[in-house]
């Protein structure tokens, strides 16, 4: 892969190792003035902010802008990767009623920094998107739900949103061709399971955020009971660039099933962690050894999380070869989710990670349904035991049933998010939790005790933690 | 501060800036209730935290009933019930953060003030928060200090040491103005720099910016850098002698 000139975006990190920057390369843009001004990349170089939006409205239908979106083979960049241009063909075209357009930028997934530079940099861009996102599926408003700890994104939108007002942009009589189409900024509150798409429907109807039954899928039936489509921010931010270069340039890039470039964020234990826009299939050697600086000295690679902290841990060095797409990620044993890579090196303790994330998802579990919200709590329990020097062989076990017992038996995906890194890490890094438990007293007065029975001392222990 | 509303309180006698920010997003919602976590957060920017009397006001301001108003307190973490120090201290302790060490900070803050999480110092300045992944993982650990008053004002403080920590709380509580700037952590050479200049990363409170520097000892300076390293570059000069002094060790 050829390492083009690093593209100068945003002040932070943003390298891309196509030759092209990828989706445009507006330095901060913040205002309307300057994205109008700013060049914007595409291949026939002709510049300018809302370009896109006015040619989609003056000359293409709605059917057209959705077949071009489904061209170009665009692929949600949420987690799901569900082909954006199919969702939004989902919609009924003849529904009376108001329809929706959501655009999820609840980003929470821990790892994952991204949607805030989208908004906080270039919310044009994502206005833009959202306005030929509304054309396409015939809705009027959008509702931008964004987690209430980013003021930033949310103020820096908001004024964007403003600008849009004042100059027409939005509004009742959009760049005067007498369409009406709004936009609100929506605040959230400090609540991860409000980026499950669902549950941000019930949040924005302000109400608890509790996931809701599907079917009726969203795009059928969604927030107010509306057909309501819902997509992340930064697969909304790509429209402008698909309808300005044609769905050709996007499929040029990447690979065949997985089209185009995507934010990749790395984190963890690398020299330079930042994010950078990326040719999916890159591999994930080049992402960690060339972006984003390698290893510290000395160091080796134990394991590797290429999609935030809902994904299983790849193990050792073999994560090099695994190609940066949805298809590479299943294969290497793990997923692409949103693309926040975790990196862990040698001197990193696979039951104190797993620990850490047991106690994320015990704390925003909704406790709608039984299996994640009792589950997640006895995964942080266990992890705990064990690293307090209290854990027996059993526990390893005992993690795996309960895993099964929440997998695919939850109500929504957050109880599978709780389960899989733990089941990656018991089944490919056991000799970590082993290493504790040899250290621990339970299991040395186990068995001294002879083969199985466990001590009285040993019984009141797990009382305790029962009780606790 | 703005008075706090200990009494039942009519709707109508809510403070302008909440009833005109329910005024002004309307328009945009098919009905009243789903403004309700919007307005709540901004009550809470308005007061601090909120109340059930200012709870009760809003639910009746939204026609929501009363119970599910207090469904929502409970559930969304942001919004406070209980009153705070001047300044929220919002930790992050999921797992980047806490390899970064926000364990160390966090003990530092108990040990300094005697006071545990939630609680307010002695001097009132302070509440010590710990909060899941803030999606700021490439700089840990990461905290956001949020300053109340009519609005909550956010800082975002990142790549702190202990020390670092320690000024920032002490600069804040003796009111210095400028004890939230950015302030300089370290400084590293680049790998893999674009070119044959001396590349180097810097490392401050906000952020960690791609930079070249150029001349030698006190006339180190920084020439070039990516995006918003503009402002780094031209509004800050106490980073940029705290910069000239760290690059002779490097
Ligand atoms: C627990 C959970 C958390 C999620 N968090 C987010 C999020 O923060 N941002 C996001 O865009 N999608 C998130 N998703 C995925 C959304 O449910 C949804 O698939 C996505 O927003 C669809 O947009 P896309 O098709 O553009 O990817 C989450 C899903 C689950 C189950
Ligand atoms: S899986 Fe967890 S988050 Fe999802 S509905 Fe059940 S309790 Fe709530
Ligand atoms: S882990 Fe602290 S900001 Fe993500």
């Amino acid at each position: 892969m050829a390492k083009g000139n690093p593209i100068l975006m945003n002040g932070i990190r943003h390298e891309c190792i196509t030759p092209v920057s990828a989706l445009d390369n507006e330095i901060g843009i913040r205002s309307l003035a300057d994205y109008e001004s700013k060049a914007r990349y595409v291949p026939d170089g002709k510049p300018g902010g809302y370009r896109a939006i006015q040619h989609v409205l003056n000359n293409m239908s709605p059917e057209q802008v959705i077949d071009e979106v489904k061209a170009s083979g665009l692929r949600g960049k949420g987690g799901a990767g569900f082909p954006t241009g199919l969702k939004w063909s989902f919609v009924p075209k003849d529904h009376p009623g108001p329809k929706y357009l959501a655009i999820n930028g609840d980003e929470g997934e821990p790892g994952t920094f991204k949607d805030r530079y989208i908004m906080e940099d270039c919310p044009h861009r994502l206005i833009e998107g959202a306005m030929i996102a509304m054309h396409a599926i015939g809705a009027e408003q959008t509702y931008c739900y964004i987690r209430g700890e980013f003021y930033d994104s949310l103020r820096l939108l908001d004024d964007a949103v403003k600008e849009c007002y004042a100059k027409g942009y939005l509004g009742d009589n959009v760049f005067g061709t007498g369409k009406r189409m709004h936009f609100q900024v929506h605040t959230g509150a400090g609540a991860y399971i409000c980026g499950e798409e669902t549950s941000m429907l019930s949040s924005i109807e302000g109400s608890r955020g509790h996931p809701k039954m599907k079917p009726p899928f969203p795009a059928i039936e969604g927030v107010f009971r509306k057909p309501t489509i819902i997509n992340n921010v930064e697969s909304i931010a790509c429209a402008p660039a698909i309808i300005d270069a044609g769905a050709g340039w996007f499929t040029a890039r990447g690979t065949e099933k997985s089209p185009g470039i995507k934010i990749v964020s790395v984190s963890g234990c690398v020299r330079n962690p930042g994010w950078w826009e990326i040719e999916y299939g890159t591999p994930i050697g080049v992402i960690v050894n060339e972006l984003a600086g390698g290893l510290l000295p000395g160091r080796k690679l134990k394991g590797l999380i290429p999609g935030g902290s809902s994904c299983p841990v790849i193990k050792g060095e073999a994560a090099y070869d695994v190609p940066f797409d949805y298809e590479g990620c299943v294969a290497g044993g793990s997923m692409l989710g949103s693309a926040a890579m975790i990196v862990l090196d040698d001197s990193i303790d696979m039951v104190g990670v797993m620990r850490n994330f047991s106690k994320f998802y015990a704390h925003e579990s909704c406790g709608k349904c039984t299996p994640c919200r009792e589950g997640t709590r006895w995964m942080l329990q266990i992890h705990q035991r064990i690293l307090d020097g209290g854990g027996t062989m059993e526990d390893l076990d005992l993690l795996i049933d309960i895993i099964n017992g929440i997998e695919a038996k939850s109500f929504c995906p957050l109880g599978d998010a709780a389960a899989w890194p733990v089941r990656s890490a018991v089944e490919r890094f056991p000799e970590d939790y082993i290493a504790w438990i040899e250290k621990s007293s339970r299991f040395n007065a186990l068995k001294e005790n002879g083969n199985g029975s466990a001590s009285p001392a040993g019984s009141e222990e797990a009382a305790e933690v029962e009780a606790s | 501060m703005p008075e706090l509303h200990t009494k039942d309180i009519n709707p109508a006698e809510l403070p302008k800036q909440i009833t005109d920010f329910v005024k002004g997003i309307a328009s945009q919602y098919p009905n009243s209730k789903a403004m309700l976590i919007p307005t709540l957060i901004e009550a809470q920017k308005y007061y601090g935290h909120v109340t059930d009397e200012v709870a009760m006001a809003i639910g009746k301001l939204l026609k929501v009933p009363y119970g599910e108003v207090e469904a929502v307190i409970d559930f969304y973490t942001m919004i406070l019930q209980k009153p705070t120090g001047e300044y929220i201290v919002g930790l992050c302790d999921t797992w980047n953060c806490e390899w970064g060490g926000a364990a160390a900070l966090k003990e530092h803050f108990i040990a300094k003030y005697g006071k545990g999480v939630g609680e307010i110092t002695a001097d009132g300045k302070f509440t010590l928060l710990m909060v899941e992944c803030l999606c700021d993982c490439h700089n840990p650990p990461s905290l956001q200090f949020l300053q109340r008053g009519e609005h909550f004002t956010p800082t975002w403080s990142n790549n702190l040491t202990v020390e670092l920590f320690d000024a920032i709380l002490d600069d804040l509580a003796a009111g210095k103005a400028d004890a939230l700037r950015e302030r300089f952590v370290r400084m590293e050479k680049k790998q893999n720099a674009p070119d044959d200049r001396n590349w180097v990363w810097l490392v401050t409170t906000r952020n960690q910016y791609p930079c070249v520097l150029e001349g030698s000892g006190d006339a180190m300076k920084v020439i070039d850098g990516f995006g918003k390293f503009g402002d780094l570059k031209n509004d800050n000069p106490a980073l940029h002698a705290e910069i000239a002094a760290a690059a002779k060790e490097l």
